[in-house]
């Protein structure tokens, strides 16, 4: 898709918008303008003002006195659209905003109302044969009496879709906001709803689409609008750009690569694991060096997702061992004697202690250096500032209860706490999950410092994309066991997925 | 000063607003008695020492998530003990003491086999373990007060200064210790990681298990301790620990409120210490002889039911303002698009 001549009218046109709130400005002087038939992406860290923009677009936040918002030319006032203009503007959420325990064609009605006939009776037929239309053409395979819980999750996010469109006049086309549509959806399925977006846009329709995969984004969009600190630092077509650009561009810094390569790794063994056995894994042997990063890949239930507990001594093996350093590790508490380190993947509830600060949670494997029978708080505290700054939290502020940071910076705090130690042995699961491309790129630093140092490192994780830049070599796991290892030439995300799914 | 602030806010030490507004209160209302040291002295004394020794034992269990409803036993038990191992067998009182701690010890050793051995919740283990400790006091007693030697009451009753006696040195002494290890030691710190996330301390190398043992048995010793101080006050008593269940109760899930928003030694006391001095102040002003009798009760199941109360319902303030924020956004979006019914 190209971008449309730009002499045409936009649906929306948004000029110097701005919103303050108390001591903050949250957007400032933003103007963007969506064109019929343009897929326009919305890009930005978390607190780039993302979250606010859609907001005031979906009438929740009034906007600063002085911005101005155009629906087909004509300014309208953000907050308090009238339904016809608010059925131009269509917000789509992640949860979609649909009932699930009714049909199709009544989740349609919402709002809309029915074809009736005399005395007010449905005309149920009628109404059928229109959403078999609408069905029809953004090929949900299903009968318009079909409840959505029994769709699946991407012909549920399409039925949301044709519900916000099906409310737009021959040749009077809106904006839909598509708000991460994707976070929950398997890769198949995430095809089948961008071929639905891209069809409304054929149609005409304007669409902003919302999204931290910026794969997904060079995929979909024909223009893109990045955020930071409130202002639009870029507004142009995606052909101009590549991702590392755009990466630049939403972290507001040059970043040579999102990704650091991993260090040469040392000859010395760190971790060796014989015949491991877990509930899905068969018979694994893994022999990891200091300073080697070793991925882990494989779908949900190949085993991968219950590695790095086995390797902790966090969960029970069927049979085999860990040897960390020649000791024998059957415990987490075995395991961090030994030298080895675990960032889980369930960051609250194993990670860290949501209620406690980040000087708690970060000092508490080690509180030894602070005194055995009497804690000094003010060497603890010294620690912890020392390590705050280290991994970059922010705020910057030890005292804060880490439940009230960013999933990036809990993150980074989780790191900080057994980077702390010193670890032979560093495994972690799934570390970049919610977390944004800026915390990504310095948590991959950290990383790549720390196998620097000696640290052996085994990262299982979901992110081919990931793996294949961080690692020295990736295991990809089918059915429990290891189906083949990837390394050099050959480790590509492309080559992983491709494994996972073979 | 952010941090001045926030630790001087209302929120946090209300309790002690709260024995301000009361100390004016009965200073008008009951001048005579209430400016009177024999009050206070009284309130010290009798009215809140040894319901303070159990309460601030029980803190270390709550701070582990653990809950040890056991210690209304333990008290019974000791408090017959001590008492029947001095009058039946004319045992020194010093080792009729130290035999009673060790069985107070014993039956926070059995509470932690049933907790964390067989992995019974701490709740229902420890009702049932408290009335089978109870039963035993009932059968040792044989239903009846027993009597302990004069010397033995010196134990409680003797004085310190002002008239002031030696069970609230015990508390001050047992409220130290307890604060310094819960508050300052690698254990205290370790106790509060396993009630807070007990899955998270154990994979941050945290040995939870020994911790939550070791809260039960601080709280069974001190409650054992609690129940040697009771009976040198009267005299041993198989339904002396009753009594002590709810204000030691009421005074944790109060204190844990106040000072540093978490289970915590000082907020306790101070809790204990405010309730107990406004019931005295009530009672010093109240007539009705039936109405005092219940005061006691009334106010720490009130101040329980407020503590814990007032808590939920200030989360669940947050969450539905929360939620009323996302229904009004969902309702915007969804709004009836006006081709009518």
């Amino acid at each position: 898709m190209t971008d449309q001549p730009t002499r045409q009218q936009p649906l929306i046109d948004i000029e110097s918008l701005s919103k303050s709130f108390p001591g903050q400005v949250a957007l400032n002087n933003v103007s963007m303008q969506i064109l019929p038939g343009q897929i326009h992406a919305l890009v930005g860290q978390n607190g780039s003002g993302k979250s606010t923009l859609i907001k005031i677009l979906a009438g929740y936040h009034q906007p600063d006195p002085g911005s101005i918002v155009r629906l087909h030319g004509e300014t309208v006032d953000i907050a308090t659209l009238d339904p016809h203009e608010r059925a131009h503007l269509h917000v789509m959420h992640q949860d979609l905003g649909l009932v699930r325990s009714l049909s199709i064609m009544e989740n349609l009605a919402l709002g809309r109302g029915y074809h009736t006939g005399a005395l007010g009776r449905i005309n149920w037929a009628k109404e059928a044969a229109r959403v078999s239309a609408l069905l029809a053409e953004f090929d949900v395979r299903a009968d318009p009496r079909t409840l959505v819980q029994a769709l699946a999750p991407a012909d549920q996010a399409i039925i949301a879709l044709v519900r916000a469109l099906q409310d737009w006049g021959d040749g009077e086309w809106g904006v839909l906001v598509l708000d991460e549509p994707t976070a929950s959806l398997p890769k198949p399925e995430v095809d089948r709803l961008f071929a639905a977006v891209r069809r409304i846009a054929q149609r005409g329709g304007g669409v902003i689409f919302v999204s931290h995969r910026l794969d997904e984004v060079f995929d979909l969009a024909d223009h893109v609008t990045v955020l930071r600190d409130g202002v639009v630092v870029g507004s142009q077509p995606l052909r101009e750009l590549d991702q590392t650009r755009l990466i630049e561009l939403i972290v507001g810094r040059a970043i040579d690569d999102l990704y650091t390569a991993p260090p040469e790794p040392m000859s010395e063994v760190a971790v060796q694991t014989e015949n491991l056995a877990g509930e899905n894994l068969i018979d694994l042997d893994l022999t990891v060096r200091r300073g080697e990063v070793v991925g882990v890949a494989g779908l949900v239930g190949s085993g991968r997702d219950e590695v790095a507990a086995l390797l902790f001594g966090a969960k029970r093996p069927v049979r085999g061992e860990v040897r960390v350093g020649g000791r024998v590790v059957r415990a987490p508490r075995e395991a961090i004697i030994a030298g080895m380190a675990l960032v889980p993947a369930d960051r609250k509830g194993l990670g860290c202690i949501p209620e406690h600060t980040v000087r708690e949670n970060v000092v508490l494997p080690r509180l030894g250096p602070f005194g055995r029978f009497w804690l000094r708080r003010d060497a603890e505290r010294s620690e912890a500032v020392r390590w705050v700054v280290e991994v970059d939290i922010r705020p910057a502020d030890p005292e804060r209860r880490i439940i009230t940071l960013s999933g990036g910076n809990q993150q980074k705090a989780v790191l900080a706490r057994w980077l702390r130690t010193s670890p032979s042995v560093l495994v972690l699961d799934e570390p970049t999950q919610g977390v944004d491309v800026g915390a990504k790129a310095s948590i991959y630093e950290l990383l790549a410092k720390s196998a620097e140092g000696g640290t052996a490192i085994i990262m299982c994780s979901s992110d081919a994309e990931e793996l294949a830049h961080v690692c020295d070599r990736v295991l990809v796991l089918r059915g429990g066991k290891v189906a083949t290892e990837l390394s050099g030439g050959s480790l590509t995300s492309d080559r992983i997925v491709q494994e996972i799914l073979s | 000063m952010k941090i001045a602030r926030s630790k001087f806010s209302p929120g946090n030490i209300s309790i002690v607003y709260l024995y301000v507004v009361g100390f004016a209160a009965f200073w008008i209302w009951i001048p005579e008695l209430w400016i009177n040291w024999t009050t206070h002295k009284s309130v010290l004394n009798i009215d809140m020492s040894t319901k303070a020794i159990v309460a601030v034992g029980l803190v270390a269990p709550l701070l582990t998530n653990t809950f040890d409803l056991s210690i209304a036993g333990v008290i019974s038990l000791s408090s017959v003990m001590v008492s029947w191992l001095q009058t039946e067998y004319h045992w020194n009182m010093w080792p009729a003491m130290a035999l009673t701690l060790v069985v107070a010890l014993a039956c926070g050793a059995a509470n932690a086999l049933l907790v964390v051995g067989i992995r019974i919740n701490s709740f229902i283990a420890t009702l049932a373990s408290g009335a089978v400790i109870t039963a035993i006091a009932e059968y040792t007693s044989g239903g009846v007060q027993v009597q302990v030697p004069n010397t033995f009451k010196n134990v409680a009753k003797s004085q310190m200064f002002w008239g002031i006696q030696a069970k609230v040195g015990y508390l001050v002494v047992i409220a130290l210790v307890l604060w310094y290890v819960l508050e300052h030691t690698p254990a205290g710190r370790y106790m509060h990681a396993t009630g807070d996330g007990p899955d998270a301390a154990r994979l941050a190398g945290v040995q939870t298990k020994r911790y939550v043992v070791l809260s039960l048995l601080i709280c069974s010793v001190v409650a054992g301790f609690a129940g040697i101080v009771s009976a040198a006050q009267t005299a041993g008593n198989a339904t002396a620990g009753g009594p002590y269940l709810l204000p030691a109760f009421a005074a944790c899930f109060l204190g844990s409120t106040q000072f540093l928003g978490r289970f915590n030694v000082g907020g306790t006391v101070a809790s204990i210490f405010v309730l107990a001095s406004l019931v005295a102040g009530l009672q010093r002003s109240i007539e009705n002889q039936g109405i005092r009798r219940i005061l006691d009760s009334l106010f720490f199941g009130l101040a329980l039911i407020a503590a814990v109360g007032l808590s939920k319902l200030l989360e669940r303030y947050r969450e539905r303002t929360a939620f009323r924020m996302r229904a009004l956004e969902i309702n915007r979006i969804s709004e009836p698009s006006g081709h009518g019914h």
